[in-house]
């Protein structure tokens, strides 16, 4: 995990952004995936055990067994069936080694603590947050929320005010009290109606380092409404190509 | 050891094993020895395709020996004893049942208390707490021995205020438990979701995602 010091810095002159903690994060017991191993293993290794007494005390090896010993005997390691058979376990054994190393419980977001109570927040639960806060404003047409571990991207339609909404969304995250602040990222764009498209930033803007990233943020809400009302102005043939423009930058910024 | 630990290194141990002999039969079946102008060791096994897999030969190499077959169990009945006790371990309720309370001033009073009984006693103080919809408790054995720790989940009614949540169940519910167990401390881990308002919100808004997409 990077470090939260981006998260940390003030944005320039906007609002100073809540400060990052540092929480332990949550890992996952991994009772699933160790329940179908043991199983597995389990299965085999009682099968082979069964079968190894049984011939050490004067019966016959069961016919699994001796096929799979004469199988195993008679291929080569450039057979297709044990090549196939050795992709398989290199994937599984890298699968397992993953689920053995990585933290798991990836759509929980922790608090920050409250003396010795800790807590975390289904992302799902954060968009749902979002969504009800913005959906009931005026001028909203059509609205997306997508979170990940770190940001938020929020695409909407329609003839609302992206600064005012933006306002609402981090007034609504600041609420929250997320230990590692995400980062909020609304891109608006004109209703269908109106037949015009605003134009995303461009890809750098976002995709810098993260203090570049606030300033595009900022920036581009004012490049929002100023080529908005520019688009009202302008005829419909120079709006449909700045509709494409728009998703062709949001597309691009979102990669 | 707690179980998290236990599980991730046997699945780390079974991953390393599948990972060395499915990397072993590639390297030989696509001769990459021989592609790459490795040196092996003596003794290397399948540094070319034009050996089988596991030969007669190398199966039946110690069968003879008397150390051989008693080897051979002894090490398929650790392994069956291993992986039986490992999944029941997933099994057990990974909480004590009870716990034993303090009585001071009454000596030869044991008082102990159903773990469950105190799991309802905390559910009961946080679903009257505003805005939660739905809490269920579990108490769980702590990090160190005869340590109790606790998670709840909560569900929020939509648009409801996470943060304030943490504090009154701090205060609320929780800090009454431990005043009234006598605790130093009863770490607590709150898992939060909130409730959407609209359901029907989503079809209209064009198919929004429910679930977060994973970047």
């Amino acid at each position: 995990m990077t470090g939260p010091a981006p998260d940390a810095l003030p944005a320039g002159g906007v609002e100073p952004e809540p400060m990052a903690v540092k929480v332990p994060r949550l890992r996952s017991p991994r009772t699933v995936a160790a329940v179908l191993v043991a199983v597995a293993v389990l299965l085999v290794a009682a099968a082979l055990l069964y079968d190894v007494i049984a011939v050490r005390t004067g019966h016959a090896a069961r016919r699994w067994r001796a096929e799979v010993a004469d199988e195993l005997a008679t291929r080569h390691p450039d057979d297709f069936w044990v090549l196939l058979g050795a992709g398989v376990a290199v994937l599984l054994g890298g699968w397992l080694l993953w689920l053995a190393l990585a933290p798991g419980l990836r759509r929980w977001l922790p608090l920050r603590p409250h003396g010795g109570t800790s807590a975390a927040i289904d992302r799902t639960g954060v968009g749902h947050l979002l969504h009800d806060r913005v959906a009931g404003l005026p001028g909203i047409e059509h609205l997306t929320i997508r979170i990940n571990r770190r940001r938020v991207k929020v695409a909407l339609t329609g003839p609302a005010d992206p600064a005012s909404v933006q306002r609402q969304l981090r007034a609504e995250l600041a609420r929250v009290t997320l230990a590692r602040p995400l980062r909020l990222d609304v891109r608006a764009k004109r209703g269908r109606g109106e037949g015009d498209g605003v134009p995303g930033p461009p890809p750098e803007a976002t995709k810098g380092a993260p203090p570049a990233g606030q300033v595009g943020e900022t920036g581009q809400v004012g490049g929002v409404s100023g080529v908005g009302q520019a688009g009202e102005v302008s005829g419909v043939g120079e709006a449909g190509e700045a509709g494409e423009a728009g998703e062709a930058g949001k597309t691009g910024g979102a990669g | 050891m707690s179980r998290s630990t236990v599980n991730r290194v046997l699945l780390g141990v079974v991953a390393v094993l599948l990972l060395a002999a499915g990397v072993l039969v590639l390297a030989g079946g696509l001769d990459l020895y021989a592609r790459l102008g490795l040196d092996v060791p003596d003794g290397w096994p399948l540094t070319s395709p034009d050996q089988p897999v596991v030969s007669a030969g190398s199966r039946t190499r110690w069968a003879d020996e008397s150390w051989w077959w008693p080897a051979v169990i002894a090490g398929l009945a650790l392994v069956v004893a291993g992986t039986a006790w490992w999944l029941l371990a997933q099994l057990r309720r990974s909480g004590p049942a009870t716990i034993v309370l303090p009585t001071p001033g009454a000596s030869g009073l044991r008082l102990r208390l159903r773990t469950r009984a105190l799991a309802e006693a905390l559910e009961t103080g946080t679903v009257v707490l505003p805005e939660v919809e739905r809490v269920s408790v579990r108490l769980l054995r702590g990090p160190r021995r005869q340590r109790l720790r606790l998670r709840a989940v909560v569900r929020l009614t939509p648009g409801g205020d996470p943060a304030e949540l943490v504090e009154h169940f701090e205060t609320g519910p929780c800090g009454n438990a431990r005043s009234s167990l006598g605790l130093a401390d009863l770490p607590a881990e709150l898992r939060i979701r909130v409730q959407t308002a609209k359901p029907a919100a989503a079809p209209r808004g064009g198919g929004r995602r429910r679930r977060p997409r994973v970047e």
